[in-house]
C-alpha cells in the first residue's frame, strides 16, 4: 500500500494515517423532549434553529416556547460533522448549552421540554427504546434509525473507523478482515450500529 | 531508635508530596511557556475558538469567577448562621445529629450533586426563565456542595472560643444575640474567613457538577439566568478530543487555576494565623 507515510507528531497525535477501514456506521439524529409534539423537522429549519433565526417553538408547529438549542464542545467529530452536513459555523451557532458525550445530551434534552440537540443515532435509539423521555425527528421525511442508516437512506450518516500507522502487516490486515466479517456483526448491532458488511 | 525512623519516614512521605506537586506544576509550566509566549495577551483578548486558532480564556475565566462568587455569597452566610444556630440557639439533642447530616452532605460525590442539579433545578429554573441551565444553577449546586464544610468548619473555629469568655460574658448578663455579636463571631472571624475562602477554592476547582447545570456556552456572564463555561468544565469537555495548541491551551487554563488555588490557600494560611496571633 502506498499511504503508509505515517508520522506521529510529538504530543502523540497522528498526523497522517493509513487509509481508514470503515467497520460500522451510524448516524446523528435531532432529538427533542417526549414531551414535544413536534416529530419532523427539515434541514432548513435546523440551520434557522441553529442560527438564531427561529427561537420559538411556534415557527415548527408547536406552541409559544422558546427553544433551547443544544450543541456539541469543540474538537468533537459529531459536532464537525453536523456543521459540515447543515452548512453552519460555529461562529454563528447561537446555543443555550452546549454538552460534550452523547449520553449528556440525552439526558440535557430528556430533562428540558423545550429542548433541541443532536446525538448518535444509535445511543438515541437505545435511551429512546429503554423509556427515556426523548424523540427521535425525523430529518427531511426519513426517520432516524439505525435501520434507516443501514439501508442508506438516513442523510446524516457518520462512519465509524478502524485507522493504522505504518505498512500494514498481515497480522493487521487480518485483523482488519476479520473487524469487517459476519463473524463480529453481532457485536456492532448490540451497540445500536449497523455494520458495514454482514 | 524507633522515633528516629519515623521521623525519618514522615519527612519522605512530605518531600514526596511536595515533589509530586512541584513535578505537576513544572510539567504545566514546560508544557505551556512557549504556547504562552507566543500568544500573549491574545489569551485575553481574543474570543474562545480552538477550531482556529483563537484561545482566548477572558469569558471563562470571569465565569469561573462568578459561579463561585454567588455560590459562596449564598452558602457562607448560610453556613455561618446555622453554625451559630446550631451551638448556641438550637435544643440540645438537634446537634449533633445536624452536624452528622452535614458531615454526610459533605461526603455526597459531586456528580450526585450535578445530577441532582440536572434533574430537578435546572427544569425547575427552566420553567421560571428558560433555558434554565444557567450561572444561577451553577452556583446553587456549588453552594449546596460547599455549605456543610463550611458550617463544619465554623462549628470547629466556634468550639475554640474559651468558656471563660463566655462565663464572663454571663455574669455581665449579655444577652445571647449579643454575646455572639460582640464576643464570640470578632473573635472567630478571622478562623471562619480562613474556611470560607478555602470553600472559594474547592468552588473554583468543581469541574462535574458545574459541567453538568451552567450550559457551558463560552460567553461573559450577563445575567444569572444565561450559560456561562467555566475553566475547568472547558478542561473536561475538551480535553479528550484536544490535540497540538487547542491541547496546550487547556494545559495553560488549568495552570492558570491551579495558581489561583495557591494564592487562596496563601490567603487562608494569613487568615489563620491572624487568629492565632490573637487567641
Amino acid at each position: 500500500m502506498s499511504q503508509t507515510e505515517a508520522a506521529v507528531r510529538d504530543d502523540g497525535i497522528i498526523a497522517s494515517v493509513s487509509g481508514p477501514v470503515v467497520v460500522a456506521r451510524d448516524g446523528i439524529a435531532m432529538i427533542v423532549n417526549a414531551d414535544n409534539p413536534v416529530d419532523a423537522i427539515t434541514r432548513a429549519e435546523v440551520r434557522a434553529l441553529y442560527r438564531g433565526e427561529t427561537d420559538n417553538w411556534q415557527a415548527l408547529g408547536w406552541t409559544d416556547r422558546p427553544v433551547t438549542v443544544i450543541n456539541k464542545s469543540s474538537g468533537r467529530a459529531t459536532l464537525t460533522r453536523f456543521l459540515e452536513y447543515f452548512g453552519l459555523d460555529n461562529r454563528n451557532v447561537e446555543a443555550d448549552m452546549v454538552i460534550g458525550e452523547n449520553q449528556q445530551g440525552i439526558q440535557a434534552v430528556a430533562s428540558a421540554p423545550a429542548a433541541i440537540g443532536y446525538v448518535s443515532v444509535g445511543a438515541a435509539e437505545y435511551e429512546a427504546d429503554a423509556g427515556t423521555a426523548i424523540r427521535l425527528l425525523k430529518l427531511d421525511g426519513v426517520a432516524a434509525s439505525t435501520s434507516a442508516v443501514g439501508a442508506g437512506r438516513y442523510p446524516l450518516g457518520r462512519d465509524l473507523n478502524l485507522i493504522t500507522t505504518g505498512e500494514r502487516s498481515a497480522m493487521v490486515q487480518r485483523f482488519l478482515d476479520f473487524a469487517r466479517s459476519d463473524a463480529v456483526a453481532d457485536l456492532y448491532r448490540k451497540h445500536y450500529f449497523v455494520p458495514a458488511r454482514g | 531508635m524507633a522515633d528516629r525512623w519515623l521521623h525519618r519516614l514522615l519527612w519522605l512521605s512530605a518531600m514526596l508530596a511536595a515533589l509530586v506537586l512541584g513535578g505537576i506544576v513544572v510539567l504545566l509550566i514546560g508544557r505551556t511557556a512557549p504556547f504562552i509566549a507566543q500568544q500573549g495577551m491574545d489569551l485575553l483578548a481574543r474570543q474562545w475558538y480552538p477550531g482556529d486558532g483563537e484561545f482566548g480564556m477572558a469569558a471563562m475565566i470571569a465565569g469561573s469567577l462568578a459561579v463561585a462568587v454567588l455560590a459562596l455569597v449564598l452558602a457562607a452566610p448560610l453556613a455561618v448562621a446555622l453554625a451559630a444556630w446550631l451551638r448556641y440557639f438550637a435544643p440540645g439533642w438537634l446537634r449533633r445529629p445536624a452536624l452528622a447530616l452535614f458531615a454526610l452532605m459533605a461526603g455526597i460525590p459531586s456528580v450526585v450533586y450535578g445530577l441532582w442539579g440536572l434533574l430537578v433545578l435546572v427544569p425547575w429554573i427552566n420553567g421560571w426563565v428558560p433555558p434554565g441551565a444557567s450561572w444561577l444553577a451553577g452556583s446553587l449546586v456549588l453552594a449546596l456542595m460547599i455549605l456543610p464544610l463550611a458550617l463544619l468548619v465554623t462549628d470547629a473555629a466556634l468550639a475554640q472560643v474559651p468558656p471563660d469568655w463566655l462565663h464572663a460574658g454571663a455574669a455581665l448578663a449579655l444577652s445571647r444575640v449579643g454575646m455572639l455579636r460582640r464576643v464570640v463571631l470578632p473573635h472567630t472571624a478571622p478562623a471562619i474567613a480562613s474556611g470560607v475562602v478555602l470553600q472559594f477554592g474547592r468552588a473554583l476547582g468543581e469541574t462535574m457538577a458545574v459541567l453538568m447545570v451552567c450550559g457551558n456556552v463560552v460567553q461573559w456572564p450577563g445575567s444569572v439566568f444565561e450559560p456561562v463555561r467555566t475553566l475547568t468544565a472547558n478542561i473536561a469537555l475538551e480535553m479528550s478530543y484536544a490535540a497540538g495548541d487547542h491541547r496546550i491551551a487547556l494545559f495553560a487554563s488549568g495552570l492558570l487555576l491551579m495558581l489561583v488555588t495557591m494564592a487562596l490557600l496563601a490567603l487562608s494560611w494569613r487568615l489563620g494565623r491572624r487568629h492565632h496571633g490573637t487567641a
